[in-house]
This record gives C-alpha cells, structure tokens and sequence, in this order.
C-alpha cells in the first residue's frame, strides 16, 4: 500500500489542464486521468523505481493524447511520494520537478520559499555592506576639511571615488555574478485558474 | 531649439507609442481580458522586464528634480543617490522571485489580490486598494505637471503650438467653464500630454504600458549617454569641471523688480536667463558687503517678467548673483565689451532682496565636498543622518513602490529575473551616476541657474546640441524627461483602474460579472482616472518634488513591509499585516504633519536627522511582527499553501 500521491507536472503539461492533481491509482493503473477542465489525458508510465517499499520515485517519461501521439514539449517528470525523502529527493531531482503549485510540498517546506529566503538575506547582507562602506568613507573623508582640497581621482573628488563610485562598481559587478550564478532557476509554477 | 525638429520628434514618438498600443490591443484581443490587460498574462521576457523596471522607477524627477539638486549642490549629489549602488538588487532579489511564486499560486494580477489570498481575507485587500488610489493619485498629479513642462520646453516658439495657444486662450477668456487665469501654453500642453498617456494605456492596456517603457527606456539611456559625451567634450574633461567647481563659491538669491521711466503703451517683456550688472543701470539691493562697494556685481534673472500696458513696475522676479571671480570672468568673456547686453530703452533694475546661502556663503570646496551649500539649512544640503537615511530611502523604497511589484508579478520565470537583474544593473549604472557627472559639467556650462534649475535637462540640452550644431539632437535628449515622465504615469493609471476593477467591482460587488462588462469598466476606469488626474493637474499643487517624494515614501511604508511579512512568514495574519500597512503610514504622515506645523510646508519632521521614511518603516516591522503574534495564528492549510509543511508547528518563524 502507497499513501496518496501529488504528481507534479511541467509546465507544459499545465496550460492546458486545468488542475494538476491526479492520484496514484491513475498512474498505476494506466488509466485516463481526469482534469478539471474535463480535457482527458493518458498517462503512460515508462518506469517505477521502487526505493524501498514507503519510498519510490516514478519517472513519467512520456505523455500520450489519447490518439496515441505523444505529448510535445513533455520533460521526464520525476514523483516522489509523502514519506521519508527518497534517494532523488536531495539534489537535482527536486529542483527539477515543478513544486511550486503544490499543496503539501510532500510534507516539507517549500524550496522555493526557503531559497528565495536565502537570497534575500544575501541581498539585505550586500545592502548594508554596501551602506556601512559609503557611509564610514565618506563620513571619514567627504564631511572632513579635507575635502574641500582639490584631491582628484578619475576627475572625480577623491572621496566620491573611493566611497562612492568603487563601491558602485563592486556591487554592480556583485549583481551581475548574483543575477547568473547566486539565483536559482526555480520553477515559479503556473497560474491557478480563477 | 528648433521648433520644426521639437514637433517631428514629438510626432514621431508619439506615432511610436500608439503604434504600440495598437499592436498590444491586438494581443489582448486573444486572450484572456483581465490577465492580459492588467498583467501581460504573466509573460515579461528580459529586455521587457528590465526597461518596464528600469522606465517606471526613473519617474519625471530622475530627469528634473534631481538634475537640478546636482546643479545647485554640486558633487554631494553622488552620496545622495549612492544607494542606486543597490537597487537592482535590493528590487528584484528582495522580492521578485518569491512574490511572483506567491501570485501564481493564487492566480493573483494585482497586489490587493495577493494579500486577499495569501490572508484569505478581503481586509487586507480593500486596505491596500485604499491606499493605493489615495497615494497614486497624489502621486500622479505632479508627474502630469512635469509631463506638460516638458513638453512646453520641446515645443517651444513653434507657431502650429502657438496657434492652438492663442485659440485655446480665447475660449478661456469666454468660457466660465476652465479657469481663465491658467497659463493657455501649460494648459494645450497638458491636454496633449493626458490624451497620448489616456489612449495608449486605455486602448492597450499592461502590455502596450511594457512595450511603450521599452522604448521610453531605450530613449532614456540614449538620450543620457549623449549628453554625457557631448558634455565632457564641451568641457574639456570631468578633472577640469571638478577643479573649477572647487574654486566655486555659492551664489546670491533674491528677487528684481523692473521699472519703465513711463508707463508703457504695449507690454515689455524680459525674458528669463538674461544678464545685468550695475553697469547697465541695476540699483542693487545694498548688502552690506564694504568689500563690494564700487564692484560691477553680475546678475542673472531666473524667471521672465512683464510689465504690463500703462504700468512701470514688473512683479518681482527671482535673480541669482553669481559670486566667483573666475565664473564671472567667464561670463564676461562671452561679451564682446565684457559687459552684459543692455536692457530694453528705459527700462532700469532694482534688486530688491539678496541673501547668502544659510550654508557656504563665501567657501570656496563647497561643491566638491559633504554636506553641500544649502540655501536655507544651516546644516548644509546632506547631513550625515540624511545621507544614511536617503541610502535606506532609494533602495527599499524603490523595492516597495506598487508599480514595482505588480512587475515582478508579470516576468515568465527565474532566469528572465536572473538576466533582467544583470541588465537593470548596467542600465541604472549607466544613468544615475552619468548624470551626476553631466549636470556637474552643466554647472560650469551654465552659471546663474540656481533658481531655475528645474529646467537645466532642457537648457543644457539645447546648449550642447547647439555646440555641438546638432540642432535635431535636442529633440531627441528632451524626449528622455518625456518618456520618463509618461512611462511612470501609465503604470500608475493602470494601477489604480485595475485596483478598482478587480479588487473592488470584480471581487467584492459583481463576482460573477461577465468578461464584457469588466472590459468596459475597465475602459471607463482609465478615461476617468485621465480625466479626473487632468482637472486636477490644470490647478496642480506647488512642491511638486516634495509632493513627489512624499507619496513615493508612503507607498513603501505601506506595502513593502506587509508584503515582505506576508511572503516571507508563515506566522504573519491579516491583523498583523494590516497593522502593519496602517501603521507605517501612520508614523509617516505624522513626522509629515508635525514638519508640517512647526516648519516650512516642504519639509517633515526628522527625527534624529533622519527621514521619516526609516521611522515609516520601523513603525511597520515592530507592528506587523507584535501584532502577528499577540493573535490567532494563520489556518494551518493557508500556510502549507504558501509555505509547505512546516514541523513542528511552532517553528514557524
């Protein structure tokens, strides 16, 4: 016996169903799984791998229309059960799969809620790094006497340069190597239908 | 300014931005109404995220108000706006993915939507739609202002322009209906401004708002990277500027009265920027100064004055006189005799007040140094605690701003916010500290503007074109304040009609209203907002920045807390985040409204130096946070909704 299944579908699968849900008896049993909309799909399951008889990881490989042409645009979907995590569920397996749109996350947080927690406090970090560096400096040397001097660096009065346009630079060179390697490629899931 | 390439530029774009609101109707045509019309059915790419972002958040101050604080405080300006260091990030790595995350799980396409579903509860929703109509429209009333004076200054002495002029100043002279004493010129100028705004964004909806901001943004940075050129060249180099900044002692502001021998058979009028010293026949207001006693002191008028049939005074009128020597000098140079252009026969100045600026007058390193020559601050421009709170103030208000939200609702997934985090980047470090450096140079390019420097963008615009005898190019550089303004205002109207539509009609009066009748409202919604944001800008109110700066704050105390409780903690309520909502502002306009009683209009009450912006925001974390947990918690299936499973139940914060 199985606890109930949440199956997780690729985007592409969901425009055009209406409710991503389908039970684990649909799958197994290879029968039309029916959507909100009333659209029927079949869902061909190419390979089970049993993992251990609480936890097992179903690979959905392929969809099928019910004329028998296979769905395009369908990635391998992997879906792990409620209970204890499986082998695939600590690394990319997970990220791979659409998680966002479900209910229970299979009885854990949402990853998506706890990397984007992460990020923002990396990003509130490089704030107030960035605001304790300007401010210090140019508390420093901008409001000091010697400011008033002609003192430049780059035509620009030397404590705008060194509190202001250096770090201007860093924290623009930070966001760009955030923006491509720091931020996930989390899948943000479809919207639900009104 | 060449009025023939103002009115072919002006054409052109405008041709440009219907264009697109025609191509977006047709897209709308095929999807689904609301979604479409409100969000672009949640489908942003990268270059239509970053310039939505980019445009909307560089409203008509970036390319007036602040100018004109570079030019009348020099390099502190750069302290200033430092936080822009952090903006891209703080903007769309604080809240974008997660938020949009949010809004797909409850099908949400505006923000009241988000917080009603993520509470489920219709109070949060009706609190922020509230405040969204009472801060936008505040909000958007100045930038329709700018907008007009904008385009006064591109279209110039045309004569098509003048005509309507002319027409439309008849009609008001007999109609009882619009008030006959609003300049015609202002009035034809915002009539034009409100009818492209109100049909494009009308007929076009969210997606036409993106598409439109992508052009406005490319002219934007366009128009900032030329200027930035064309001013380093016309000055010989950002070293040079600086060092004879450093020699720059702050100027005298006062007022001039103009006086005829005779009174005069026809109006004279002298126009604004002109020259007069007291060689030319200028009794000057004594100041006191034994040191200046028998110098030809140098005067610049800042705003035009007429002296009216049968009359021989003007009214009074601001001048500025310019105090360094080598600044002076410059200018005489510019005079075949040294001298300024006489005035017109007969016509004799009278300064009739002057005074030293409260912070600076007479220093010389003022410009290129903390805190920066005030006019009426002892303090200077930028004390300390200011500074800090303005690094607070641009990079968690800019994150808060609604319109900024609603576009991280609308991007299709994480790498278009990864990519668009690395443009926004470039983008923005391509146009806020280039301006500093451009308006530095335009200090040196043009002296004597301290009183009218909300027109430096176009002056200088029309300087370095005509330097660079590229008359056309100054259509082009003065279609960036444009754009900035437009791109700003329809986000903003599209904001407020959705806020109605949705949150109000749809979701609280008509559920089961029909695709039809949303659709219609919708319309009738933007025309009234136009309609009803142009009565109100034809008799706009004064301190226009401050007015700015005041809803723009009161926005991100509003919602920027609440929204980042509501997504981020599980154990946040509807209690709490409305608490939190109320609140913020409710702390903010209090500092507002004590400056209010005990200074000047303009100015609120900083506590301990700081903007009431940090204590808006204080106000609004304590209360959210307190108020949560002093009440039920939430549902338990409304957080594993939004948050997953989350065990044991106690830990979860």
């Amino acid at each position: 016996m199985f606890p109930s299944w949440s199956v997780m579908l690729w985007p592409e699968l969901r425009k055009t169903a209406e409710d991503s849900r389908v039970t684990l008896a649909n799958i197994i049993n290879n029968q039309n799984a029916q959507f909100g909309s009333g659209t029927v799909w079949k869902l061909a399951i190419v390979r089970a791998l049993p993992t251990g008889w609480d936890s097992v990881v179903l690979v959905l490989s392929e969809v099928r229309y019910t004329s028998g042409d296979r769905m395009p645009g369908w990635n391998p979907t992997i879906c792990v059960n409620d209970q204890p995590a499986s082998p695939f569920d600590n690394g990319t397996a997970m990220k791979r799969s659409s998680e966002s749109n479900r209910s229970d996350h299979l009885g854990q947080p949402d990853p998506v809620w706890l990397r984007t927690r992460r990020e923002a406090a990396i990003v509130l970090c490089t704030w107030l790094l960035c605001m304790t560096w300007t401010m210090l400096y140019c508390w420093r040397y901008g409001y000091a006497d010697v400011a008033r001097e002609t003192d430049i660096v780059f035509g620009m009065p030397r404590w705008v340069f060194a509190g202001v346009f250096v770090p201007w630079v860093i924290a623009g060179v930070f966001s760009v190597v955030f923006g491509l390697f720091g931020i996930g490629d989390d899948p943000l899931g479809d919207d639900v239908d009104e | 300014m060449n009025s023939t390439s103002a009115i072919i530029t002006f054409l052109a774009y405008t041709v440009g931005v219907l264009v697109l609101a025609w191509f977006s109707h047709r897209v709308l045509t095929k999807k689904k109404f609301l979604g479409e019309y409100f969000l672009g059915s949640r489908g942003l790419g990268v270059l239509t995220l970053t310039l939505t972002y980019g445009a909307t958040a560089a409203s008509a101050g970036s390319f007036a108000g602040f100018p004109a604080l570079i030019y009348r405080h020099g390099w502190v300006l750069a302290l200033w706006i430092a936080s822009y260091m952090v903006v891209p990030l703080c903007g769309m790595g604080l809240l974008g993915k997660r938020l949009n995350q949010v809004a797909r799980k409850s099908g949400a396409i505006t923000l009241p939507d988000v917080l009603r579903d993520r509470f489920r509860s219709g109070v949060p929703a009706l609190v922020t739609t509230m405040l969204l109509v009472f801060l936008l429209s505040f909000y958007l009333i100045p930038q329709f202002k700018l907008g007009a004076i904008v385009l006064n200054e591109l279209l110039g002495d045309n004569p098509t322009f003048h005509d309507a002029v002319a027409w439309l100043g008849n009609l008001l002279q007999r109609s009882s209906v619009l008030p006959a004493d609003v300049d015609p010129e202002y009035l034809v100028c915002l009539l034009l401004f409100t009818a492209v705004v109100v049909v494009y964004t009308t007929y076009g909806g969210f997606r036409a708002v993106v598409w439109t901001d992508v052009m406005q943004g490319i002219v934007m940075i366009v128009g900032v990277l030329v200027l930035l050129v064309l001013a380093l060249a016309r000055t010989g180099g950002l070293d040079r500027v600086t060092r004879q900044m450093a020699e720059m002692t702050p100027p005298r502001t006062g007022s001039v009265v103009f006086h005829s021998s005779l009174a005069v058979d026809s109006p004279i009028r002298i126009a604004s920027q002109i020259w007069f010293d007291t060689s030319v026949g200028a009794d000057v207001y004594d100041f006191g100064d034994a040191a200046e006693q028998g110098r030809a002191r140098l005067f610049c008028l800042n705003e035009s004055v007429v002296i009216g049939q049968g009359q021989t005074d003007s009214n009074a009128a601001k001048v500025v006189q310019i105090t360094t020597p080598e600044e002076i000098a410059r200018v005489r140079k510019g005079w075949l005799t040294g001298s300024p252009p006489p005035l017109p026969d007969g016509i004799t100045a009278s300064v009739v007040a002057l005074k030293d600026y409260a912070y600076g007058a007479g220093e010389e390193g003022v410009y290129i140094s903390a805190p920066g020559p005030a006019p009426a601050e002892t303090l200077g421009f930028l004390p300390i605690g200011l500074a800090l709170s303005f690094f607070f103030y641009w990079a968690l208000s800019a994150t808060g701003q609604p319109a900024s939200m609603v576009r991280m609702m609308a991007f299709n997934s994480s790498r278009t916010l990864r990519w668009s985090l690395v443009w926004l980047t470039v983008y923005f470090g391509l146009i806020y500290f280039p301006l500093v450096v451009i308006f530095c140079c335009a200090r040196v390019i043009l002296p004597g503007m301290d009183e009218t420097a909300d027109s430096i963008m176009p002056a200088i615009a029309f300087e370095l074109s005509s330097w660079a005898k590229m008359p056309w190019l100054a259509g082009l550089l003065i279609a960036a304040p444009f754009a900035a303004a437009m791109s700003t205002v329809d986000s903003i109207m599209l904001m407020i009609s959705s806020s109605i539509v949705r949150d109000v009609y749809q979701r609280e009066l008509a559920p089961d209203a029909t695709e039809r009748s949303i659709k219609r409202l919708s319309y009738a919604c933007m025309l009234t907002v136009g309609i009803v944001v142009f009565l109100g800008a034809v008799r706009p109110p004064d301190f226009l920045q401050f007015v700015i700066v005041f809803a723009g704050g009161g926005m991100s105390v509003s919602f920027l807390i609440p929204v980042l409780l509501a997504v981020y903690w599980p154990r946040c309520n509807t209690p709490g985040v409305v608490a939190s909502m109320l609140g913020g502002l409710a702390a903010y306009l209090a500092l507002y409204l004590y400056g209010y009683a005990i200074y000047e209009p303009d100015r609120p009450y900083r506590l301990l130096q700081m903007d009431p912006l940090i204590w808006g925001f204080a106000a609004s974390l304590i209360l959210g946070v307190v108020v949560s947990l002093i009440t039920a918690p939430p549902a338990p299936d409304l957080v594993r909704k939004y948050f997953g499973e989350i065990a044991p139940a106690g830990d979860t914060t």
